[in-house]
């Protein structure tokens, strides 16, 4: 169809247009002449016309090969039949095992127990590069134990060592039973040269006997008969102290034979035998003697990463109303799975499980049951089938799986408990208690999948990041920059309830709960930078989620001095708290700096001190040591600011400085490499090692402090901080004395602020180059001061710059003069969680206008605005919800969030809410002498009732502290202007639909213009007789109103229609982290109640 | 210049102004949401767009709901198209910034990369892909038959799109004479200018009074209705700010203009019949379909007889003749989905049986929940809209001989121009004013 236009008539015309005269006739009538002009213009009015014909433009002909098209279409998809035949892992073809070496990447070492001797032998999991699992035995391996062997003690006694031990265990086994009858405990008995770990002993090694046992469990009984002593042929009774006993098999297998986490390993052709048995659901099972494997170094090549299988998960129960679902009673509903292949973007299984009827879901593979236990037993065939390497959710450890095994118990599913991949290890729910200085504590569940890692990403969320709430929707609104739409518990059980539709809408909000760990674990690296913490530590990846720091720096410790051969002590904790003088932290000159800062920081500081200094176990020395070999101070040794010391790295290198050294070395190499490397899952790996490098080096000094760990030295420790104190106080006395007018620079600089291993020196100077340049300066001078590696660095100039306190500060952040990095800000109340979001929005607001538009009155009025704002009840509901947990112990005092729970239980028990429920709560205005905890409401219950809100409370408690904090360095004494004055006279409040007043109120209209009250004729109008003439105006200010709550309405609810990926749906979300949430509801109250008031205007014609 | 110094012997016509009440929202509520209004759209247009289907796919089977498609057989099935683009505006991001952005409006939501088309019934969406999707003329909100196969990924992979088609047309009336509706659009009036010399001379002719010399009184007296489609004020934007402090803002300016424009409309009032539809300008709701401008606000024009306050859009019926007219929000919405001509995009309209498929996604209406004003029932013989930068006209055509006259008619303050259109034979032409 073709469209022709006709404008040649107009074209002509255009030029005229521009010789038209212009005057403005708003206040004058038209003069003679105009009119004159007027009329000689219209007689060129002129004539246009646009006729075009046209079909209906949408009816377009079927193309002539729209058959064949399709035909095409049809024959190209050609479509799976049954998705189940994408779940098993491709086909594994048989091994050759003599011509051919299997390579393979561990991703999980355990131990498995053989009855038949008594032994314990490690299993390596793992998949191939070809995506085939793997499972391979190790057999040979024993664990063990040092002791001193005693002197004068002859190599050929060894048997008679042996039997005396082995019956001194028989009779031990006895009393305890805990022994088989025909074995013995101690295999083997080989006398090696040993130096102990601790002290300096002149580099001189001793014999020690190395005690290998059957399996772990009798290294202690063993170490005990060897420490209380027994009798050795040919020297006498003999008791040793014993080392190395306490380190966990698992690990000593794996320092003995080099395997780090996540690492590839080597059976080579010939040396490997395949199992007949098939004990596991792995494709290869696979033998090898523990000196036949080869253990790759996790660089170069062997850096990459096998196409590993990841599951993530979500169930959906139904509860009852108002109790916490309990898999003794109420029903697993739903199971949603999604399988992605390591560095691929989008899953390649999406399945879900339901109970009932679901209607489909496109690209979903939708599995629906009658039966739940039917349903169950499905699941775990598809674990077993599709046989995950590792296994991911969010709050799968404490809730998703201890639910599901639980529930099969309840239902007696007895094929279910089978997740991990030995074919008859049953997997159960145990409870773990776990505690870490770095990492809290916490009571949670466990549940054993062998040979699958589990990775929670809720518990890795809780280790790398401090936020307001770890809820799946603010966790995902934090970094996946998405609200998620949430369904409420007490409709999930209406929604299984009602048709299959709804169920269908339930089962797309789990798949969305199972996807999105999935997309946190890929948009956060979490696998990826783990993996190279194991490598990097050497200890096996589930290590990294269930044990704490210390691990790590054991695995590495003993992977070093067994090198060495030193060996390691068993200290008994010894608890207690004998704390050392910590980090220093100069006093603080408080204040707004609107000149650079410069910031100067030791790299690495605690590192670069250790070794330094060379401190070390194996270094330290005593009185005696210092006499025995004669050493000289500061020749030999150094003292320590403590009054420790250490001998030099000129007669013995200190382990740690050893460690540390290649630790830093290897990091600097992983950044080199990263510079060069253009695939950018290369990089996303080497800055994940890099990283994971760096918290390693930083660890180290941590672990010679904690007196409650394995190897606590407080001579380490403690010398570290003072150097690091000395040599804070050494930089600054350094930096005042060379940077001085006296010495030719424009200013005397000053120190204003030091922390740890930074100052920040103030050097007078008005530009940023200027700053950049001394500072750099100013960095080498005193980097020459010091021993090699320890370096100050400078990193980075703030201006302005607003100290408020000790490790409380804010800065605009400046690496180059051009343009600025962001705004820094420490210590400031922007995460904690009994803040209302007005706090951080205000705060951040305020100090971006003060140090980036460096609008000082700008940001004064924008925090009394926001005052005025408050007091006149204008801020957004949302911005006042504050929240706490509701946990289960009993409170001694009564605490408002709980009373409120309390309270909402009595309006509806179904939507009030639960233990473990975090309780969103406004504070309201109550009586005079209402206590605190009775002014706490349900926002919700608050915008129904419109209940006035205690705006003095959120001046008081939550917005007059942080703010005097910020602007008392800038303000001074003014700073309490913010908080009285004009602007906060001004006092809205809303009036109550409910309660004691409202009843007593009748509703009549009132003039919208002089508010009388409106009677007779005039009950329905807009305004009163005398107002009429203003009518005009009124109208178009409601007008005004309305059209803001039209458009707020419209934006608001569209907005979560597209959030819920429905259009035709109702929103049910009660995400209450989302700020929409309160805003909606708002909304539409709001919107209704101007539509009231607009009706009273005429519309009639 | 007054009415009663000159008259003009007129046409007149028979109008029946009741049938704009399909757009008048009476007593409204918020409390309910919007899935009733796309249901309610659905239920209206699935039997026609099946209909439609069955016909142009004669052999081809339907899948009752788009989430039982199923295989690799080719079927069709029928829903309401969502358009999902990283283009739209997140009221969310702005909300969290505490930065509400009226005008949210600037890009083009089809060539977002992240853009997925989806067609969406009671059961659920699923994403339609494939050349054809990419090239159709599509908007949210339109209701689609989709004719293709689903894909591995659950996706459906299209080859052909049909629509309802235009819906039944009342039989054009015969009139014995020519008769004009004069239809006039951005005015935009303001306080700086409220009447301008174009704008008394628009009114001049309008009435009459000018042409005594020339060839335009004989025209002018054929004027039957003059419509003003929209903006006919530039209102002041209302400060900023709390809707507490909106209720008392200064807003005597804005009261001014609106007396001004009383006046203005009353003298021409007073000699042809005005009927006058809100716009986006104008101090009428944001969300459509707009109520009519209130007696209060125009108290001289509300003595004549012959004035008339419309919704927008709005409905009229004169000598028989339907006409449907729009002050241009609807279809400038549509433009952020098509790069197609704005008379395409209005005739594409007719073809869906739907004049404002983007409601509510991106242009704000009220939650009907009892039905769809929006779509059409019945095919008016002319549409008009408002507002665009230049005139244009098509005639477009139904599969059962319908025929509609689309005219989009310029903005007066920017081209001087207005569209007369004949009422017997439905031929339209502009007339400027040249000042």
């Amino acid at each position: 169809m073709d469209i022709v236009k006709d404008e040649s008539s107009s074209q002509d015309e255009k030029p005229n247009k521009k010789a038209a005269f212009e005057f403005n006739l708003s206040s004058q009538a038209p003069s003679a002449h105009a009119i004159q002009n007027k009329r000689a213009r219209l007689n060129r009015a002129k004539m246009q016309t646009g006729d075009v014909v046209m079909d209906d433009v949408l009816n377009t002909e079927l193309p002539a090969d729209f058959s064949k098209e399709l035909e095409k279409l049809q024959k190209a998809d050609a479509h799976i039949s049954d998705p189940k035949t994408t779940w098993p892992r491709p086909e594994a073809p048989s091994l050759d095992i003599m011509a051919t070496s299997l390579v393979f990447q561990q991703m999980e070492i355990d131990e498995e127990f053989v009855p038949d001797n008594n032994t314990v032998i490690p299993r390596l999991f793992g998949v191939t590069d070809e995506g085939y699992s793997v499972v391979c035995f190790v057999k040979g391996f024993f664990p063990y134990f040092y002791c001193p062997a005693p002197d004068g003690f002859k190599e050929e006694n060894i048997p008679m060592v042996i039997a005396e031990l082995n019956r001194l265990a028989q009779q031990n086994g006895q009393s305890s039973n805990n022994n088989i009858p025909g074995l013995n405990a101690v295999v083997d008995i080989q006398m090696c040269m040993k130096e102990p770990l601790f002290g300096y002993h002149g580099n001189v090694k001793a014999p020690f006997f190395k005690i290998i046992v059957r399996n772990p469990k009798l290294v202690r009984p063993m170490s005990q008969i060897v420490k209380r002593g027994f009798n050795v042929h040919g020297v006498g009774h003999y008791a040793g102290t014993f080392y190395e006993s306490n380190l966990e098999f698992t690990i000593r297998f794996m320092v003995d034979t080099d395997i780090v986490g996540a690492s590839w390993i080597e059976l080579p052709a010939g040396k490997y035998s395949l199992r007949p048995s098939t004990k596991t659901f792995c494709q290869y099972e696979v033998e090898v003697n523990y000196n036949d494997l080869i253990a790759h170094e996790p660089v170069g090549e062997w850096s990459k990463v096998a196409p590993l299988r990841v599951l993530s998960v979500d169930i959906e129960c139904a509860g009852r109303p108002g109790v916490f679902p309990e898999a003794q009673i109420d029903p697993v509903i739903q199971i949603a799975s999604v399988v992605t292949l390591q560095g691929q973007k989008m899953p390649f299984i999406r399945n879900v499980l339901t109970l009932n009827t679901c209607a489909p879901i496109p690209g979903v593979h939708v599995m629906s049951f009658e039966n739940e236990a039917d349903m169950l037993s499905q699941w775990a065939q598809f674990v077993q089938t599709c046989d995950p390497d590792i296994v991911i959710g969010y709050n799968t450890t404490d809730f998703d799986l201890p639910y599901l095994l639980d529930r099969a118990v309840a239902l007696k599913v007895q094929n279910f408990p089978f997740l991990g991949r030995i074919r008859d290890t049953v997997s159960k729910v145990s409870s773990t208690h776990f505690s870490s200085k770095a990492y809290g504590t916490r009571d949670s569940k466990a549940v054993n999948m062998e040979g699958r890692v589990q990775f929670d990403v809720l518990a890795a969320m809780r280790r790398e990041y401090k936020l307001r709430s770890f809820s799946l929707n603010a966790v995902s609104a934090k970094f996946l920059g998405e609200q998620k739409e949430d369904v409420p518990y007490s409709i999930i059980t209406d929604l299984q309830n009602e048709s299959a539709e709804t169920r269908r809408r339930l089962a797309v909000y789990c798949l969305k709960d199972a996807f999105l760990p999935q997309r946190l674990v890929d948009k956060l690296m979490f696998l990826v930078n783990s993996m190279e913490m194991a490598r990097v530590t050497g200890v096996p990846f589930n290590y990294l989620l269930t044990r704490g720091q210390q691990i790590k720096v054991v695995s590495q410790l003993f992977r070093h001095s067994s090198r060495q051969d030193l060996v390691v002590p068993v200290i008994e904790s010894q608890g207690g708290d004998n704390q050392y003088e910590g980090a220093t932290v100069i006093e603080p000159k408080r204040g707004y700096y609107d000149m650079p800062i410069a910031t100067l920081d030791f790299a690495s500081l605690y590192p670069s001190i250790m070794m330094a200094h060379n401190l070390c176990y194996t270094t330290l020395l005593n009185r005696q040591t210092i006499e025995r070999f004669e050493l000289v101070k500061d020749v030999d040794y150094v003292v320590t600011p403590t009054n420790d010391c250490f001998v030099k790295s000129s007669k013995r290198v200190g382990l740690l400085p050893h460690i540390l050294k290649e630790l830093l070395s290897a990091r600097k190499q992983a950044k080199n490499e990263m510079k060069n490397e253009t695939d950018p899952f290369r990089i996303q790996v080497l800055n994940g090692r890099q990283l994971a490098l760096k918290i390693s080096a930083n660890s180290v000094y941590g672990f010679t402090g904690a007196l409650n760990g394995r190897l606590p030295c407080l001579q380490i420790s403690a010398s570290v901080t003072a150097f690091g104190r000395d040599m804070i106080n050494e930089t600054v006395k350094e930096v005042e004395k060379q940077y001085t007018m006296a010495n030719g620079y424009e200013h005397d600089a000053t120190v204003i602020y030091g922390d740890t291993d930074s100052v920040m020196v103030k050097f007078g100077v008005n530009t940023l180059e200027e700053a950049m340049r001394l500072g750099q300066e100013a960095a080498d001078h005193v980097t020459s001061k010091f021993i090699n590696p320890i370096k100050l660095e400078f990193e980075k100039v703030y201006f302005p710059y607003l100290l408020i306190n000790k490790k409380r500060y804010a800065g605009l952040y400046w690496t180059r003069p051009e343009k600025y990095d962001k705004l820094d800000t420490k210590g400031l109340e922007t995460v904690r969680r009994d803040n209302c979001q007005l706090v951080p929005l205000v705060l951040d607001t305020c100090l971006r206008m003060l140090l980036i538009d460096r609008n000082v009155d700008g940001a004064v009025e924008y925090a009394k605005n926001t005052i005025s704002d408050l007091l006149q009840n204008k801020v957004d509901l949302s911005m006042l919800v504050i929240s706490k947990q509701l946990s289960k112990t009993d409170y001694a005092a009564k605490q408002a969030h709980v009373e409120l729970a309390e309270r909402m239980r009595k309006r509806d028990a179904g939507s009030a809410p639960q233990l473990g429920d975090r309780v969103p709560y406004v504070i309201i205005k109550g009586t005079k002498d209402a206590k605190a905890y009775e002014k706490a409401e349900d926002p919700i219950y608050v915008l129904d009732n419109n209940l006035p809100i205690d705006t003095n409370y959120y001046l008081e408690h939550q917005l007059t502290n942080p703010l005097t904090r910020i602007f008392e360095p800038i303000l001074g004494s003014k700073v309490t202007s913010l908080f009285k004055g004009n602007h906060t006279r001004t006092i809205r409040v809303a009036a109550p639909t409910t309660g004691a007043m409202a009843r007593f109120m009748v509703k009549t209209n009132t003039c919208l213009s002089c508010k009388i009250p409106l009677k007779g004729e005039y009950q329905h109008r807009a305004v009163c007789k005398h107002c009429e003439p203003k009518l005009p105006e009124i109208y178009i200010r409601n007008m005004d109103v309305m059209r803001e709550l039209e458009m707020r309405y419209a934006r608001l609810w569209t907005e979560c229609q597209r959030c819920q990926g429905s259009i035709n749906r109702e929103v049910v979300c009660t995400n209450r982290d989302c700020p929409i949430f309160y805003m909606r509801k708002k909304g539409q109250k709001d919107a209704e109640e101007q539509a009231k008031v607009m009706d009273r205007f005429d519309y009639t014609w | 210049m007054s009415a009663d110094t000159f008259c003009l012997e007129r046409v007149s016509v028979a109008a029946t102004n009741d049938i704009t009440s399909v757009f008048r929202t009476g007593r409204r509520t918020y409390g309910q949401q919007f899935d009733e209004l796309y249901s309610q759209r659905l239920r209206s247009l699935k039997p026609a767009a099946a209909e439609a289907a069955e016909h142009r796919w004669p052999r081809v089977q339907e899948t009752p709901n788009v989430l039982n498609v199923e295989g690799p057989q080719a079927t069709f099935i029928v829903g309401t198209v969502f358009v999902d683009s990283g283009n739209k505006p997140s009221t969310l991001h702005q909300v969290e910034r505490e930065r509400w952005v009226s005008d949210i409006h600037g890009e083009q939501y089809r060539e977002a990369p992240d853009t997925v088309v989806f067609l969406e019934d009671e059961s659920g969406r699923i994403r339609l892909v494939g050349s054809v999707v990419d090239k159709a003329i599509l908007a949210s909100g339109v209701v689609a038959a989709v004719l293709g196969v689903e894909t591995a990924e659950g996706d459906f992979e299209v080859a052909d799109i049909c629509f309802a088609r235009m819906a039944p047309q009342k039989p054009m009336p015969v009139l014995k004479e020519d008769k004009y509706v004069a239809l006039v659009s951005g005015l935009q009036m303001t306080t700086e200018r409220p009447i301008t010399l174009a704008l008394q001379l628009l009114a001049e002719t309008l009435c009459g009074e000018l042409g005594a010399l020339g060839t335009m009184q004989p025209l002018a007296a054929k004027i039957a209705q003059v419509v003003l489609v929209g903006d006919t004020m530039q209102l002041p934007p209302a400060p900023l700010g709390h809707a507490e402090d909106m209720r008392v803002n200064d807003r005597t300016v804005a009261a001014k203009l609106a007396k001004q424009v009383d006046g203005f409309l009353a003298d021409i009032a007073a000699n042809v019949p005005v009927a006058i539809m809100p716009g986006a300008a104008d101090p009428a709701d944001t969300s459509l379909p707009q109520q009519p401008l209130p007696r209060s606000l125009l108290p001289q024009c509300s003595q004549y007889s012959g004035f008339s306050s419309l919704t927008n859009p709005a409905l009229l019926q004169l000598d028989g003749l339907y006409l449907l007219g729009s002050s241009g929000q609807n279809i400038d919405d549509l433009r952020r989905y098509s790069s197609e001509p704005a008379s395409r995009l209005a005739a594409a309209s007719l073809g869906w049986r739907h004049i404002a498929p983007t409601a509510p996604d991106t242009l704000w209406c009220y939650p009907f929940t009892t039905h769809d004003p929006f779509v059409l029932h019945d095919t008016p013989h002319v549409y008009f809209v408002g507002n665009q930068s230049q005139f244009d006209s098509v005639v477009t055509r139904g599969p059962d001989g319908q025929s509609t006259r689309v005219v989009m008619i310029p903005r007066f303050a920017d081209t001087n121009q207005i569209v007369l259109v004949n009422m017997r034979t439905l031929e339209c032409s502009t007339l400027e004013i040249s000042a």
